[in-house]
């Protein structure tokens, strides 16, 4: 009997030695206990995944770097404008992550929509919140003649880039010569089909001819304003760091978040699903779902995909039309459109990369804060229009704050040479 | 108490509609009328990526069948939706052999695909179940 008692003892020491210094590893590491299916999820966030920039066909010029210094150039011009105050980065600016700050952008009228980051939006099939573009050129042409946003007119841009000396030759370095557009009446000062009927009666009263030689010019435009957006490309951030130090076992990266981040992190990819939405390395999926937001002041409710589908496909700058470089069968996502009742009021899912620094959210900013949208999340109010696709997450206040804290660790810098984040003009 | 057991039946069984042994690639149609298998060019499967399939066909004697119309569906059961994309068959290689273009997932999880095949006047669906 005193002999079971000593090896008792002695098991239990044991036991309670291992314990603490299992305890004092984990505390030391930093180490959770992470699966190695948690890991393999970990790893497909991570910003080590992300692909080469898949190629767009439909723009010869995406990626030449003489059109991406022209593009920057226009990027930043604020005479592409009605009132030679609008430029693109008015929008989009550079150290905002290419966002504004506001919950709907503020162009040459209040606009309906808010400003997404450009960061990284070249990995996206579609863009606009209702992805009514299937590439970045054809994107681009929009807000410049949006009323609420440039309210500019191609022919007016045109003769910008026709009049000045360095525009002009940078144009013909790269796209061959403009066409001559000194003939005033052959060519508008301000001339688009657009809803304002005096720059529609302009251009519709151009020759057939004219107007194809300003589309040209106009989607060239495009063209190389997308080849500089496809500079602009996220860098590691505290929870890439966290997942290198995982995967190499780096004591140092491990601390990259603390405690309550990475119960925040568990959440993500558990309880509160946000991965069902926001996966791979840019996390986003870049697809369209619904979740029951409501619509914005003063606002119907947007049908979302199911109005931007119906644009794209009859859009006549898509990636199957006369302007694109594409041959039509490279235009998959475009020949594989999902169509039907289940986009509608859907929106597309955003990058979370940078999600901190990009407030306020959703489609017209209607949430302000990343509380208010994992509060959203959570309660998952029915939809409006069509069908909700989240459910209740039952997440606690204190894992609602987890949650918010992880994701603050998604901030980092961009890969891009800072000299490409820099207004031009000034 | 009986419906806890109710519900307690009715969860085992849905989730074992979902198991391991459902994942091949290879398998009779619903009514036992056609042998069906898929190939993906894709290997291993990937969310994100638009990427097609090779699908064969035979009848339940196991020769090709070349001229079937086939049709394809899919979504995630647990989710309530569909795939991200519409895939056609976009060639027909004879031999049984079709090639399937714009298949993509867009969520981690269980997804079925429901190929449809009607072959000389006969009609039978075959769904295949897949884990990302």
């Amino acid at each position: 009997m005193p002999k079971l008692s000593r090896n008792a003892f002695f098991a239990i020491t044991v036991i309670v030695l291992v314990s603490i210094f299992v305890s004092w590893i984990y505390q030391h590491n930093n180490l959770p206990d992470w699966s190695a299916d948690e890991i393999k999820i970990l790893q497909s966030l991570s910003i080590d995944k992300l692909p080469p920039l898949p190629k767009d066909h439909s723009n010869a010029f995406a990626d030449n770097l003489r059109a991406a210094e022209f593009g920057r150039l226009l990027f930043f011009d604020e005479r592409f404008s009605h009132n030679s105050k609008i430029s693109c980065a008015t929008c989009h600016i550079p150290e905002l992550y290419f966002t504004d700050g506001l919950a709907t952008a503020a162009g040459a009228q209040a606009g309906i929509r808010n400003s997404p980051t450009l960061v990284g939006a070249a990995y996206s099939p579609w863009q606009f919140w209702n992805g009514r573009s299937d590439s970045q050129w054809s994107q681009a042409l929009a807000p410049l003649e949006n009323t609420l946003e440039h309210a500019g007119s191609r022919t007016q841009f045109a003769h910008i880039i026709f009049t000045d000396k360095n525009y002009r030759q940078r144009y013909e370095e790269l796209f061959g010569s403009m066409p001559n557009l000194s003939n005033k009446k052959r060519f508008p000062k301000a001339a688009a089909p657009v809803d304002n009927q005096e720059l529609n009666n302009a251009w519709q009263a151009m020759q057939t001819k004219d107007q194809k030689a300003v589309n040209v010019v106009f989607v060239n435009m495009a063209k190389s304003i997308a080849a500089y957006q496809r500079l602009l490309q996220p860098a590691s951030s505290r929870f890439d760091n966290y997942v290198d130090g995982i995967i190499n076992n780096d004591a140092e990266k491990l601390k990259s978040l603390s405690k309550n981040e990475i119960a925040g992190l568990k959440l993500f990819i558990g309880k509160a699903q946000c991965i069902n939405c926001h996966n791979g390395p840019l996390l986003t999926n870049n697809e369209f779902h619904n979740t029951g937001i409501i619509s914005a002041a003063r606002q119907l409710p947007s049908l979302g995909r199911a109005t931007g589908l119906r644009i794209v496909l009859t859009d006549p700058f898509n990636c199957q039309g006369e302007f694109s470089d594409a041959d039509s069968k490279q235009c998959k996502e475009l020949r594989f459109v999902k169509t039907g009742d289940e986009l509608i009021a859907t929106h597309k899912v955003p990058t979370l990369r940078n999600v901190a620094d990009t407030a306020p959210y959703m489609h017209a900013g209607q949430l302000t804060t990343l509380e208010e949208v994992i509060e959203h999340y959570n309660r998952a109010p029915l939809a409006m229009i069509g069908h909700n696709e989240i459910k209740p997450l039952q997440l606690s206040g204190k894992e609602k704050k987890q949650l918010t804290q992880f994701l603050h660790s998604l901030s980092g810098p961009l890969v891009t040479d800072p000299k490409w984040l820099i207004n031009p003009h000034i | 108490m009986k419906r806890l057991i109710l519900i307690f039946i009715t969860l085992t069984l849905c989730n074992s509609a979902f198991s391991e042994a459902d994942l091949r690639s290879n398998k009779l149609s619903d009514n036992g009328h056609f042998q069906v298998s898929y190939m993906s060019k894709l290997e291993p499967i990937e969310i994100n990526n638009l990427h097609a399939w090779k699908i064969f066909i035979k009848d339940k004697d196991g020769k090709a069948l070349s001229n079937a119309e086939v049709s394809v569906i899919g979504g995630m059961p647990e989710h309530n939706h569909g795939l991200p994309t519409q895939p056609q068959i976009t060639k027909n290689f004879g031999d049984g052999c079709y090639l399937l273009e714009g298949m993509k997932f867009h969520m981690l999880g269980w997804w079925t695909i429901t190929i449809s095949i009607t072959n000389e006047n006969i009609s039978d669906a075959v769904t295949f179940n897949l884990k990302l």
